[in-house]
């Protein structure tokens, strides 16, 4: 079964950069704008993994990836931080909300792809 | 590729916009937390953007502007005018930044380099003199995608390909023994926190990922997983020890990389070692005692490890995701409730398209109409009620589809705010800009062309209108200038005006700079409505000395035919002391205009309703006849020259006399008026503009045409054109008057 990705972005151009590189690599690619339609999107789009931005409107990617967490069936659910920040404090907000892992922006695709590859069975 | 560019620098300008709203919102103090967020989250994006781009320019402004917001959101630093000027600075040089960007344009050095060190500087006396938090850490090679070394990230280096499809699997699960004599080993003893589970992490996936540097053998040690009846945390309570010998060019920080995403939540511990010594100190008691064989362990591996997962994520559990998403309200309640933005990004081609197709539907339409009108009465009493609703519905389709390219004038708007800043900068004048009636919707294409002629008329407004701040304070006015921009609907137009509250038209200037360029003659009486219009005659300049901002020979009068080829009106009012205001007067769309039908020399003609005045039937109107042929229309106290339409458009030589002509009193962009003669008026219409120029270039006398409901050609009017001035005739035409209207 082709592995299916969340995105969750606020820049469209971002968007369409992060749905190119993982559709060539033959991942199936779900979009979300902020936090709260990641989460309006999660139940339908039932993913392998998450990808979120962090800042965000409405609600940022912490609060997306404790939403995640807060449904049991997302337990375990990889959550990867894709963002331009690389400050230490907030790394350490992400990994207490429960990401998985966090790359920054800008991304080279086929490593993103890579690291994808090891965070899904 | 390119077409992710061209998305990015249309981003860019929305993400301008919302940065400059937020601005005007500092400034007018209307601002709250979000203001600050919406502005930092931006520039955010464009930097985000610009390092997908390699636009390293760009990056490194948008990273010290996005501190000091981030400053600001954070209460490190309070919003005074300081900063609001420096944010004004920054916004001006973010613009242009994705301007040259844009256009593969490189900027002089010097540009922005001291806006750039102010908004650093603000960033260190925030932070207590320490520069911002990874100031330079951030900005990146200007390879495209250049990926940074980066901490708590997995090893993105070098060699990896590994891609979909050729994903080994876990690694052979050899002894020990498989260790070739003498090789570096790395031993990497490993036991997993319970709450490594919860962060979507797979040890298994840990292992298959080192099994990918080189030979990998392992261990599994069960000792401490508690007897069934107690079981609790079983993945958690077993420790691995894993013995990798290693592919060339991999070392230990490659390997501690792959468990980088995982530090804090694991026991780790990472030797390396050769391995027939193996005197590591922790590395022996392990190694010996407990370590149950690996074939043993392997079920373990397998099941243990991804225990959670496999759980977890059959279950479909939809109550409970349904109830999950009712908990979380609570938590977004207050952000879900903003608006959603509905929208789609839709061709500008396929909304002309659609605009030009509904236009001709209008046509046919009307010429449907026509036919019926023709049929005998008893055949049409059904059809016409349908025929009416056609003509209802095709309207509405009409105005729906010129809705889609209607946008608010708040761009336009906020673009002028940064030429306000700029000009009154450039004039050293201190000047602010007020904007009213910014959600007023136009035609795209309008506001997209009303960019320039604003541009230039606010020049015109900081430069010649608003006057030096010592004047300002002896004519007792606050030492800050106002201009003002405005746009509302107005009967079925749109009204754009600018006002300053300078000092007026200095009216005597004028009119001596007009007499010295021959525009005027000395006797000509010219109202003082007249005379301020002058400033709109081609090779106009009252500045005495040409100035930096405005005196580019491009004078008013460039602006007044750009708004003329839009089909609006320019006029302008002043009072002495008081100030100036211009106003443009548009029509909604650029496609459709109500227009007067009429005949002259059996061709049919259109005369645009917003020209027109009054219509005269023949026998009415109280004609003179002047020396040279020229005749005048004596309307209450004034003198309007006649123009023969037929005559003056070259279908017919002079006619003897009027008495048979019907008159159309006009009135142009400058309040000047004058009486067309026609042979009929056959009715009011709206009518679909089809431009000429594109094939027969300009027409003297002529603005456009149209298709009539019999399918015939009409050509549209160009009125202004019909109207003499004074001295100037119509050089445009073939016969004018050389009449032009007075007062009597």
């Amino acid at each position: 079964m082709t592995t299916k990705i969340l995105a969750v972005d606020d820049s469209r151009t971002m968007r369409a950069m992060i749905q190119t590189a993982l559709t060539d690599a033959g991942f199936d690619v779900d979009l979300a704008e902020d936090g709260i339609d990641g989460l309006d999107k999660l139940g339908g789009s039932d993913p392998d993994l998450v990808i979120t931005d962090i800042n965000m409107p409405r609600l940022d990617g912490f609060g997306m990836i404790e939403g995640v967490r807060e449904r049991p069936e997302c337990a375990s659910l990889p959550i990867l931080v894709l963002t331009t920040e690389s400050g230490e404090e907030l790394k350490q907000r992400a990994r207490t909300a429960g990401a998985t892992g966090w790359i920054v922006k800008p991304f080279d695709a086929e490593k993103l792809v890579a690291v994808i590859n090891r965070l899904v069975v | 590729m390119s077409d992710l560019r061209d998305m990015f620098f249309e981003e860019c300008d929305d993400l301008l916009e919302v940065l400059s709203t937020g601005l005007d919102d500092l400034q007018n103090e209307t601002s709250d937390a979000e203001t600050i967020n919406a502005m930092f989250r931006s520039v955010h994006s464009i930097k985000g953007g610009a390092g997908a781009f390699g636009l390293d320019r760009l990056i490194k402004f948008a990273h010290a502007f996005e501190n000091v917001l981030d400053d600001l959101r954070s209460d490190k630093i309070g919003v005074d005018s300081t900063i609001t000027a420096l944010m004004f600075s920054g916004f001006d040089h973010l613009s242009d930044l994705v301007d040259a960007a844009r256009d593969d344009n490189d900027l002089p050095d010097t540009d922005g380099a001291a806006v750039l060190a102010e908004l650093k500087q603000t960033t260190q006396n925030a932070n207590g003199g320490v520069g911002g938090d990874d100031d330079d850490a951030n900005e990146v090679d200007s390879d495209d995608f250049e990926v940074q070394a980066m901490d708590f990230s997995l090893d993105l280096g070098g060699d990896d390909d590994s891609g979909i499809g050729d994903l080994p699997g876990l690694p052979s699960l050899g002894g020990r023994d498989d260790a070739t004599e003498g090789a570096p080993h790395f031993v990497v003893k490993f036991k997993a926190d319970p709450v490594l589970y919860t962060r979507g992490h797979d040890p298994a996936l840990l292992f298959r990922a080192l099994g990918e540097m080189g030979e990998l053998s392992i261990e599994a040690d069960r000792s401490e997983v508690a007897p069934l009846e107690s079981l609790k945390d079983a993945p958690a309570a077993v420790s691995w020890t894993l013995t990798l010998r290693p592919d060339d060019g991999i070392d230990e920080s490659a390997i501690r990389e792959i468990f980088e995403f995982v530090e804090g939540q694991c026991t780790l511990h990472i030797s390396e070692t050769v391995v027939e010594a193996a005197t590591e100190e922790d590395a022996a008691p392990n190694a010996e005692a407990p370590a149950a064989p690996v074939a043993e362990a392997t079920p373990a591996a397998a099941k243990a490890a991804p225990a959670a997962k496999a759980e977890a994520k059959p279950a479909p559990a939809k109550a409970a995701k349904a109830d999950k998403q009712e908990a979380k309200g609570g938590d977004g309640g207050k952000k879900s409730s903003e608006p959603r933005n509905n929208t789609i990004r839709v061709d500008l081609n396929r909304v002309d398209r659609l605009i030009n197709l509904v236009g001709e539907l209008v046509i046919s339409e009307a010429m449907l109409r026509q036919s019926m009108n023709e049929l005998p009465v008893s055949a049409n009493s059904a059809v016409s009620e349908a025929i009416g609703q056609l003509k209802t519905l095709s309207g509405v389709l009409q105005e729906s589809v010129m809705a889609i390219r209607a946008q608010p004038v708040r761009g336009l708007f906020q673009r002028m705010s940064r030429i306000v800043r700029e000009s009154s900068r450039q004039a050293g004048k201190t000047s602010r800009l007020v904007m009213v009636g910014e959600a007023t919707e136009v035609d795209k294409t309008v506001t997209e062309r009303l960019v320039e002629p604003l541009t230039h008329m606010i020049r015109n407004s900081v430069d010649h209108g608003l006057e030096k701040a010592e004047d300002r304070i002896a004519a007792g006015k606050p030492e800050m200038g106002t201009i003002k921009l405005e746009a509302a609907h107005r009967s079925g137009r749109v009204v754009i005006s600018l006002s300053d509250d300078g000092a007026g038209v200095n009216r005597a200037k004028v009119r001596q700079k007009a007499e010295e360029k021959g525009l005027i003659r000395p006797e000509d009486d010219l109202t003082d409505s007249d005379i301020d219009n002058l400033l709109f005659r081609p090779g106009f300049s009252t500045a005495d000395e040409i100035s930096q901002l405005s005196g580019r020979g491009v004078g008013m009068d460039v602006v007044r035919s750009e708004i003329q080829a839009l089909g609006g009106r320019i006029n302008l009012q002043s009072e002495p002391g008081k100030g100036t205001t211009i106003t443009i007067s548009l029509p909604l769309t650029l496609a459709v205009m109500e227009g007067m039908l009429i005949e002259v020399a059996g061709e049919s003609l259109v005369v645009p309703t917003v020209a027109l005045r009054e219509t005269l039937q023949p026998g009415q109107a109280n004609i003179h006849d002047f020396c040279d042929g020229d005749r005048g229309l004596s309307v209450n106290d004034s003198m309007l020259p006649i123009v023969d339409l037929g005559e003056a458009l070259g279908f017919r030589s002079p006619l003897e006399n009027f008495s048979n002509q019907s008159l159309l009193l006009i009135e142009g962009e400058s309040g000047r008026r004058s009486a067309l003669a026609v042979d009929g008026i056959v009715e009011q219409r709206e009518v679909v503009i089809k431009g000429l120029e594109q094939n027969y270039q300009s027409i003297p006398g002529i603005a456009a045409a149209t298709i009539l409901g019999n399918g015939k050609i009409a050509l549209i009017v160009d009125t202004d054109q019909m109207i003499p001035s004074p001295g100037n005739g119509n050089p445009g035409l073939r016969k004018g008057s050389d009449l032009a209207e007075v007062n009597l």
